[in-house]
């Protein structure tokens, strides 16, 4: 065997493995050309198909002459000339498969190539053959085992960014505030997309900017980057997202987060918060890693997107219901509930500092004309104002005094103003002396100019916690301190005025028995006409002789009544026994005709049902209507100036007689008298006692007389005790009184026996009482 | 020392000049100076000791030939007319408008050893086009398998360029080499220069080893380990058909002295075989280790020579080289000659062989290098060498 023979088995071996070593087929094909060349010293060696040379060597780069090639690989071995070569020997071989083509060499010179070389070149063309094809199955089965791979990848990828979506949903569920959720958002995508920081801006519709509401950094990314805290609509890419409401990917942009002066363009990604088309914010990523997100990462993005405004959603309903549920929905202001809780946390601190803080209780004076008069609007548009005034005062004096304060409202027109970090009582007056001079000024409430006064009851806790409803109750009692004390002004609470309180709680509870017991009793003062001294009425005096007690004054227990809304039962009781106590009279002709029986009014009785409970009293009596005589006071005309107007008239046209009582106390105003369509009028005692000592009483009270004589008024003198006064009046020619002078009031039945007696005297004076049994409120 | 030639064409020199300066600056000025014998620079070949800081080198070098396109490399020992030596720095100066000149380097070239060849090859499409070209390539011997850098040039230039050059070396350390590029100091890279005149050039390639006895196929091999000759072991068909001495059996440093006097040859049809130089051999294996890759499948001879028959070679590569010329004599000659010859012939024996070229040369002068491998392509597709001796004659 020659040698040439018995190497061709290890040089095709060899060029086998050559050609089998390179990754695809263009490469082997070039590989298997070299060393096709270098087996057979050739200078080229190529691939011809189809009349064109798909690959060759021996050329420099497009310098092949391809027609020349082909033409040499038609023919088999061959002497030719080949430009760039010269004179040359080709030998072309057949090659089958994908390559299907020939296999051609052309070598330099004259030399032959040999049946044996010629031979090896088939063998070679053969191998190549398989090669290719192995390399064409190994590409295939790459191929295929890549799309495996690929396919894998995106199932893994699917499932990580599903993971990611339960991630964030958890953190969304179960995070309290946005600020405590937004960082683990922010650290789950950042993480899934190779972010090295994020952020979440929340778009500020007012200042058309974006505010950053949440900052992620990897740790690597604290050094360079240097979140912002804002961005506008037109800044980098979270603005253009914010505008667009579509996720954008930007592989260089500086990005609009990351302030840090001189920091190098990097990709971002931005993605919108929204739940349709409202974009609310957007989550901004950045970092080196981040890439142009597919589809499906598009789409795990938006939908996060969606879930944190979902969530920013729920956080504003829930906070809205917690505000709601501490705050008072007309004026915003803390309500009773979050105002407890301030005064507990405050009494804390007031205690580990060694401060005192103060409750104020505020109510606006006769609030109830506003609603009255102007309608409930309006009325809550002053509560809105003053509730504005009084945040102001009290933000001003945390500025000034360094006194902090909240303010609450508690109920209709009931304000109370925290203050704390007081030094003393001090403090707290200084507070209340702001309140009464500053919020005090003329309201503009729908073009209407109101003045207002309020009544302001300070309790201050020294050093001492007390119980925040304690603290409260004891500030309402001195604001009705201020109330009783004529409005207007402030009242600081003291320790008597809690007993007081108390006793007040039990004669109320006493009272409430009396009135079911039978316990009360009416007087009735005489009326006397000064022309013949004859009885011609009786005022009915409303008494309390309280079982342990003994009488209790008016003065007393009327307020109570009054406040507790007893005045109500208690006033249909006086008309009742009155009337009923007039009709005995009659009908045992104990009196003289047209004899009248007065009943005082309280202004808490003027109540929409008065004119039915005053029919009612008539009707079940049987007497004559113009025999009532129903005495109001000026203060109820000038409080309640328009409402009561018609309730008057009512009760007019039932027939009762309407009399104006402690006539001179008050305004004075002969307006009302005519206004009213009042009958009469009663001068009070104060301008009598002072008959016969001064001149200028004498005058006013014969003006007065005159005045209701020109009117067609009756007139009565009040509190008459001596004769002198008596005489005056007679000069005046006041036609009635009633006083001490003439008789105590006494029970029904001594009544009875004085009329029959038929003359007032000295001698009826009862010397155990000493004053009158019922005197309206002032 | 200055070595140049009063050219017989006016519009072609060629200058080499030298420098033993120890101060790497002064050393390339000093050379560049003595090189520049002629205005119209076109080239600048540099071969330097790897003792220089090649940097300053450059820099000294470039003082005095600013914008003159440069290539060159760090060598194993550095050829003058004056006669080899160490330590020193040679360069050659090409000009005048007969010549064209472009340069190309390629880096990460042990990544990619047929892209790099290829690039480097690329240069020659910047070259005016002449009556004769050759592309000189330079590259790291340590960067891998150069006949893939040689298949890559090849791939660019085709037949039609013959292909000459060396790999650089670094006075035997095999650590690293450099090669120049303009102001750049590269290593694992290949520098190139494509060169057309309108005279000739001539390339000889000759080694000077005898064939031992009949061809063996080569049964099994790896890359540069072969592992079988014929069948048998190679290290034992090897030490058996050259009946080795006993101590070249057994012990490292005896084989590598016999071996450096009795490399592979590789078959070839019409020409001397391409030696393969055994640099060692595995005595478990029993495989032999060479310096580039032996085909498997391919025929192997087994070789020997000595110092008269390396130095027939020097002369046969002369003849082949000025055979180009038709008898004019050459502008200067470059020699890429391979550290193992300089091995075989000993001192004497290369400043011989230098003194044999530059008597061919008549009086033009020589610069050239001593190698780790020798590119020489003018037939076929092969054109690595190794242990022989490529002149590139310009005319």
């Amino acid at each position: 065997m020659s040698p040439f023979r018995r190497c061709s088995t290890h040089q095709l071996a060899e060029f086998l493995a050559a050609v089998s070593s390179f990754p695809d087929e263009r490469a082997a094909v070039t590989g298997a050309l070299d060393r096709a060349a270098a087996a057979f010293e050739a200078e080229v060696a190529a691939v011809v198909r189809d009349g064109a040379v798909e690959a060759s060597i021996g050329f420099g780069h497009g310098e092949a002459p391809a027609a020349e090639l082909v033409v040499a690989a038609e023919g088999g071995q061959q002497a030719r000339e080949i430009s760039g070569l010269g004179h040359c020997r080709t030998a072309s071989v057949p090659l089958d498969g994908e390559w299907a083509g020939t296999l051609l060499l052309a070598r330099v010179g004259d030399d032959e190539f040999t049946p044996e070389e010629l031979n090896l070149l088939r063998a070679m063309a053969r191998v190549l053959e398989l090669a290719l094809e192995m390399l064409r199955n190994m590409a295939q089965e790459r191929h295929l085992r890549q799309q495996a791979e690929e396919q894998a990848i995106e199932r893994q990828r699917a499932e990580r960014r599903l993971a990611t979506q339960h991630a964030i949903a958890r953190v969304l569920a179960a995070s309290a505030t946005a600020e405590a959720a937004f960082v683990p958002v922010l650290r789950t995508l950042g993480r899934e997309l190779g972010a090295a920081c994020g952020v979440v801006w929340l778009a500020d519709e007012w200042s058309e900017c974006l505010r950053s509401a949440g900052i992620w950094r990897s740790s690597a990314a604290r050094a360079t980057f240097e979140p912002r805290s804002g961005c506008a609509r037109s800044d980098g890419l979270a603005g253009r997202v914010w505008s667009d409401g579509a996720a954008a990917w930007d592989p260089g942009a500086p990005a609009s987060a990351n302030g840090a002066v001189g920091a190098p363009a990097c990709p971002s990604l931005a993605v919108p918060i929204a739940d349709g088309p409202h974009v609310v914010g957007v989550i901004e990523l950045v970092g080196s890693k981040i890439e142009r997100p597919d589809p499906a990462a598009l789409e795990m993005l938006t939908s996060v997107g969606a879930q944190v405004s979902q969530f920013l959603t729920r956080r504003r309903a829930e906070e809205q219901l917690a505000h709601q549920a501490l705050h008072d929905a007309l004026t915003g202001l803390p309500n009773r509930t979050l105002l407890l809780d301030r005064i507990a946390h405050a009494s804390e601190r007031a205690i580990r500092t060694g401060t005192s803080l103060a409750v104020l209780f505020l109510d606006i004076d006769r609030f109830k004309n506003v609603n009255d008069s102007l309608g409930h609007q309006a009325g809550d548009r002053l509560l809105v104002a003053l509730a504005e005034r009084l945040t102001a005062i009290v933000r001003a004096s945390d500025t000034v005094a360094r006194v902090s304060g909240t303010v609450a409202r508690l109920a209709g027109d009931e304000f109370v103003v925290l203050c704390e970090d007081l030094r003393d009582e001090h403090d707290a007056v200084h507070v209340a002396e702001r309140i009464v001079g500053e919020a005090t000024a003329p309201f503009d409430v729908d073009g209407n100019e109101l003045e207002i006064s309020l009544s302001i009851g300070i309790a201050v806790s020294g050093g001492v916690g007390s119980p925040p409803e304690q603290l409260i109750r004891d500030a309402d009692l001195a604001m009705y301190r201020a109330k009783e004390a004529g409005r207007d002004r402030y009242e600081l609470f003291d320790a008597p005025m809690r007993t007081r309180v108390l006793e007040r709680i039990e004669l109320e509870n006493d009272l409430r028995k009396a009135l079911a017991r039978d316990q009360l009793q009416l007087h009735y003062q005489p009326l006397v006409s000064l022309g013949d001294r004859s009885i011609v009425g009786a005022e009915a005096l409303l008494r309390w002789e309280h079982p342990g007690r003994g009488l209790v004054p008016p003065l007393e227990f009327v307020p109570i009544a009054e406040d507790s809304g007893l005045i109500g039962p208690i006033g249909e009781w006086i008309l009742n026994t009155a009337c009923r106590q007039l009709a005995e009279w009659s009908s045992a002709g104990a009196c003289p005709p047209h004899f009248s029986v007065a009943v005082n009014l309280s202004p808490r009785q003027l109540t929409p049902g008065l004119p039915q409970v005053v029919a009612n009293a008539v009707r079940a009596s049987g007497i004559d209507p113009s025999s009532l005589t129903i005495e109001i006071t000026e203060s109820v005309l000038v409080d309640e100036a328009e409402s009561p107007a018609e309730l008057l008239r009512e009760l007019k046209s039932l027939g009762v007689r309407l009399v104006l009582d402690d006539f001179g106390t008050g305004y004075s105003s002969l307006s009302y008298l005519h206004r009213f369509e009042l009958d009469g009028l009663k001068l009070d005692r104060s301008f009598i006692s002072r008959l016969g000592h001064d001149s200028s009483g004498s005058k006013l009270v014969a003006a007065s007389i005159d005045m209701a004589r020109a009117l067609d008024l009756t007139v009565v003198a009040e509190g008459v005790e001596t004769e002198g006064q008596l005489d005056c009046l007679r000069e005046l020619s006041c036609p009635l009184a009633q006083g001490y002078l003439f008789a105590r009031p006494p029970p029904a039945q001594e009544l009875t026996a004085l009329l029959q007696a038929g003359e007032a005297t000295a001698s009826w004076r009862t010397p155990h009482s000493g004053q009158r049994m019922y005197q309206p409120a002032a | 020392m200055c070595a140049a030639r009063p050219s017989t064409y006016p519009d072609r020199w060629f200058g080499v000049g030298e420098s033993a300066a120890v101060d790497s600056r002064a050393a390339g000025a000093e050379a560049a100076t003595q090189a520049l014998v002629g205005s119209d620079a076109r080239l600048l070949i540099v071969f330097a000791s790897d003792s220089y800081d090649h940097v300053e080198l450059l820099r000294g070098i470039r003082e005095q030939a600013a914008d003159v396109p440069l290539v060159g490399c760090s060598t194993a020992g550095e050829i003058a007319t004056s006669g080899p030596g160490d330590a020193r720095v040679v360069v050659s100066a090409i000009g005048g408008t007969g010549f064209s000149v472009a340069t190309a380097a390629a880096g990460d070239a042990s990544r990619r050893l047929r892209e790099a060849g290829a690039e480097a090859a690329s240069c020659l499409g910047a070259v005016a086009n002449r009556s004769s070209i050759v592309l000189l390539l330079l590259t790291d011997g340590l960067a891998g398998d150069q006949a893939e850098i040689v298949r890559g040039a090849y791939s660019v230039a085709g037949a039609g360029v013959p292909l000459a050059g060396g790999c650089a070396g670094d006075d035997l350390k095999m650590e690293a080499t450099c090669q120049f590029h303009g102001d750049e100091v590269l290593t694992d890279a290949v520098v190139s220069a494509a060169v057309s005149s309108d005279g000739p050039i001539g390339i000889g390639v000759r080694h000077g080893w005898r064939t031992v006895g009949a061809p063996m196929p080569v049964t099994r091999s790896h890359g540069n380990v072969v592992a079988e000759l014929d069948g048998e072991p190679a290290l034992d068909a090897y030490l058996a058909r050259l009946d080795a001495p006993q101590d070249a059996r057994a012990d490292r440093a005896a084989f590598a002295r016999f071996a450096q006097t009795h490399p592979l040859g590789l078959a070839s049809r019409t020409r001397e075989p391409h030696v393969r130089f055994i640099s060692g051999a595995d005595f478990e294996r029993r495989s032999l280790t060479c310096i580039a890759e032996v085909p498997q499948g391919g025929l192997a001879w087994l070789m020997e020579g000595d110092a008269d028959s390396v130095l027939d070679a020097t002369d046969g590569a002369c003849s082949d080289a000025l055979a180009a010329l038709d008898g004019h004599a050459p502008l200067g000659i470059v020699a890429f000659d391979c550290i193992a010859r300089r091995s075989v012939l000993g001192e004497n024996g290369i400043t011989a062989e230098v003194e044999q070229v530059a008597e061919r040369a008549d009086g033009a002068p020589v610069a050239g290098f001593y190698t780790y491998g020798e590119i020489a392509r003018t037939q076929g597709v092969s054109g690595f060498h190794n242990q022989t001796l490529v002149l590139l004659a310009l005319g």
